[in-house]
């Protein structure tokens, strides 16, 4: 079984629209509403419910999307700081700010070819996984 | 918690420091503007490939008709969204070149209230209003940039109001019509009491809360062109209210 790809975005818009994207190719997924909400979220989840891959929009209320992800990979390293993650933004951020090596980005506006690409790297296909389909 | 009066635009003859800071904020709106315009189109642009593919794939006449009420009602709601940015834009064009021109036509104020609020409660479901408006003030101006005035501060007051209740009231002592919203949100210091009213300025940074930064700044100089004033009272943490104060037979 799968886990789902997170979809983390304040924009209730983009959000669903990515759900919807994920979901007409079978992807499981898991809508939070931003990083405060979604750090709440992920850390009362058991490791084996974790997603397989976070995608986090970069400009949230609270708490930025880098700010998301510098705590959630310093406060759970060996945990869900390990899970891939995906920044979404209108532009890519300084490489002073973050550093990006072990961040997918996603540049606005998306491409759907891409963001499928992406999707399909952490949850494979069911084509692929059962040659008899 | 004082009222504090809000100046309009930066005088003539700026100094070489307000000019870099000018320069500054231009560049920061360019950014903020972008990205502004690239969320809605984010969005709209994989409604269309979305479907797109699906078409492509056949499986487009799974779709009911339901759902494809919801994608072109969405996307729709898309292309508003950036058709008032696009139209920010173009007013804070007008404003600097001293192009913006008013009609002055007698209207029924609190009807226009009324009709602003609906569109906010259709926009906002979630969002929890309490309103008490006095009926048939009349008023003579620019209806439609009234209402962009009453619909700016609305927008403030979702947008920073932390999903708390906002109230709005209209009420009339004399010639005098007050229009307030207050929200129990963030709050406003009272450094940034004096900048939000500036052009591309925002008391929360953009990484945080979406938005342009034009709209008190459209919303004062429309206020002023009729004669009235924009008051803000705030506390950090508690939350703000915005006070639109119009004169009768005060018409630009």
């Amino acid at each position: 079984m799968n886990k789902p790809i997170c979809i983390i975005d304040d924009d209730e818009d983009v959000r669903s629209v990515m759900c919807y994207a994920l979901e007409f190719e079978d992807i499981k997924t898991l809508p939070l509403e931003n990083g405060i909400v979604a750090l709440e979220y992920l850390s009362k989840l058991s490791p084996k419910d974790y997603p397989c891959l976070i995608v986090v929009d970069y400009t949230m209320p609270g708490m930025s999307g880098i700010d998301f992800i510098k705590t959630l990979r310093n406060e759970f390293p060996e945990s869900l700081g390990k899970i891939p993650i995906a920044l979404v933004t209108a532009r890519i951020p300084d490489k002073n700010e973050y550093d990006l090596e072990n961040l997918k980005i996603l540049i606005k506006p998306i491409d759907l070819s891409d963001f499928l690409n992406l999707a399909r790297e952490y949850y494979p296909s069911p084509l692929n996984t059962h040659s008899s389909f | 918690m004082n009222f504090i009066k809000q100046s309009a635009l930066p005088k003539e003859g700026l100094s070489i420091e307000s000019l870099m800071e000018l320069l500054f904020y231009r560049e920061e709106f360019l950014t903020i503007a972008s990205h502004e315009l690239k969320t809605p189109l984010t969005a709209l642009k994989l409604h269309a490939q979305v479907f797109k593919r699906n078409s492509i794939k056949n499986t487009v006449t799974h779709y009911e008709k339901k759902q494809v009420d919801a994608l072109v009602e969405q996307m729709e709601s898309q292309a508003n969204r950036m058709g008032k940015l696009v139209d920010a834009m173009i007013d804070i064009s007008r404003i600097r070149s001293n192009q913006m021109h008013y009609l002055k036509e007698p209207f029924n104020l609190s009807e226009t209230v009324n009709s602003v609020l609906k569109h906010q409660f259709i926009e906002h479901p979630l969002q929890q209003f309490s309103v008490k408006l006095k009926e048939n003030i009349l008023f003579i101006g620019d209806k439609k940039r009234i209402e962009q005035v009453f619909s700016n501060v609305l927008d403030n007051a979702v947008k920073y109001g932390k999903k708390l209740p906002i109230e709005v009231k209209l009420t009339q002592r004399k010639e005098t019509i007050f229009f307030s919203v207050t929200d129990l949100g963030y709050g406003i210091s009272e450094k940034d009491k004096k900048r939000i009213f500036n052009y591309f300025q925002r008391a929360i940074p953009a990484s945080e809360v979406s938005g342009i930064g034009l709209g008190l700044f459209i919303a004062q100089e429309i206020v002023q062109a009729h004669g009235g004033e924009i008051l803000v009272k705030s506390d950090i943490a508690k939350g703000s209210t915005f006070k639109v104060v119009l004169k009768k037979g005060n018409a630009p």
